[in-house]
């Protein structure tokens, strides 16, 4: 590149990246489909995996893009699917034109107090050069991370099995719901001769409990 | 120039695929508009296809929520995947140094990780509405109300 500033070009790569990731998360919040959104999600956390590329951290991007991309908006997903309930919320909408004007008030609070938070925030003075070594280096990096970090990796393992029994607990709850629903008035209103033995059971005679459905 | 060997122009080649990615879905989309018959649209031609029968209720139904756990498993999977692979592509495991030290980290984490996923694979077959278990419960109910209707011992 004769005659290009390269600094100038690496701003004009964060400005595009950035101008993407603004437009991206804006149709992920705003689109009407829900799946659309979704998907919207997965390409913005792909192109925030750029802004990691832009600092030199390819290790961090590659983990973006298997873990956002890949598993958040699968996860992401599969919920739209599993819950018909999703595709019609109700979170946008307002109950009075107060609480719209009440909660934009406080969206525009929060925005200018995180520009300002942005704008003097000691970003050079934070900056840590060692990190700069070991960002590129995924030995160094390995290094920091399982040998002198290595409780937090545990941590993570511990919050994740966490997830999963949550996850678990939850499918119990809404099954013991499902299994109350049948003990409810409708279960033990129904007809009290199970459909099969109707026969046995208008001829007068005793009815046996049905055996084929326990085995 | 330190400069020109930034890591983002690496990963030029990467733009260069995903745009080229985008232009063949464009263009098999737009040539599929150009190439398809434009016929009228009618109720008949808008509805669900479901095998030649009439459409019964909403394409969109709830699927049970079991199914939302093997998401789950897969995003804990990729997590241990990605700092395995960060492992695996270190040193960390041969160098005298550090080898006695993290070994016996990385069998901790596979045993946390794999205990969650192992409870998970137990669980879930639990955690559907079993036919046997729903008879049984209807069952039990019914022999309730039973005795309730008929205290004293019935006929």
């Amino acid at each position: 590149m004769q005659g290009f500033d390269p600094a100038l070009f690496e701003q004009i790569e964060f400005l595009l990246l950035a101008g993407i990731v603004l437009v991206l998360a804006y149709l992920a919040l705003e689109h009407k489909e829900i799946v659309y959104a979704a998907f919207f999600f997965g390409f913005m956390a792909s192109f925030v995996a750029g802004f990691f590329l832009l600092l030199e951290a390819p290790f961090i991007a590659g983990m973006q893009i298997a873990v956002y991309t890949g598993g958040i908006s699968t996860l992401i997903i599969f919920a739209v699917l599993l819950l018909p309930r999703a595709q019609d919320s109700t979170l946008e909408k307002f109950a009075t034109p107060r609480a719209r004007q009440i909660s934009l008030v406080i969206a525009v609070v929060v925005t200018v107090m995180t520009g300002f938070l942005a704008v003097l925030f000691p970003w050079a003075e934070s900056f840590n050069e060692a990190f700069v070594s070991i960002s590129q280096d995924l030995n160094g990096l390995a290094q920091w991370l399982w040998f002198e970090n290595g409780i937090y990796v545990q941590m993570i393992a511990l919050i994740m099995i966490t997830s999963l029994v949550g996850a678990i607990s939850l499918l119990r709850m809404d099954k013991a719901e499902q299994l109350g629903a049948i003990t409810g008035e409708f279960g033990v209103e129904a007809k009290p001769v199970l459909i099969d033995d109707l026969q046995s059971a208008e001829d007068g005679q005793s009815v046996p409990e049905p055996k084929e459905v326990d085995e | 120039m330190m400069q020109t060997s930034r890591l983002f122009l690496d990963f030029i080649p990467v733009i260069i695929w995903a745009l080229l990615a985008m232009a063949l879905v464009i263009i098999m989309l737009l040539a599929s508009w150009v190439l398809r018959p434009h016929v009228l649209q009618n109720s008949e031609k808008t509805s669900t296809y479901e095998c030649g029968e009439e459409p019964v209720g909403p394409a969109r139904i709830s699927y049970p929520y079991n199914y939302f756990v093997y998401t789950v498993l897969f995003v804990v999977i990729d997590v241990m995947g990605a700092f395995l692979w960060l492992l695996s592509s270190s040193t960390l495991l041969w160098a005298n140094a550090t080898k006695y030290e993290v070994v016996w980290q990385v069998v901790v984490f596979i045993l946390i990780v794999m205990g969650g996923v192992g409870f998970v694979m137990k669980m879930i077959p639990r955690s559907f509405l079993d036919g046997k278990e729903t008879l049984d419960v209807y069952r039990r109910a019914k022999a309730e109300r039973e005795k309730e209707q008929y205290p004293t011992g019935g006929h």
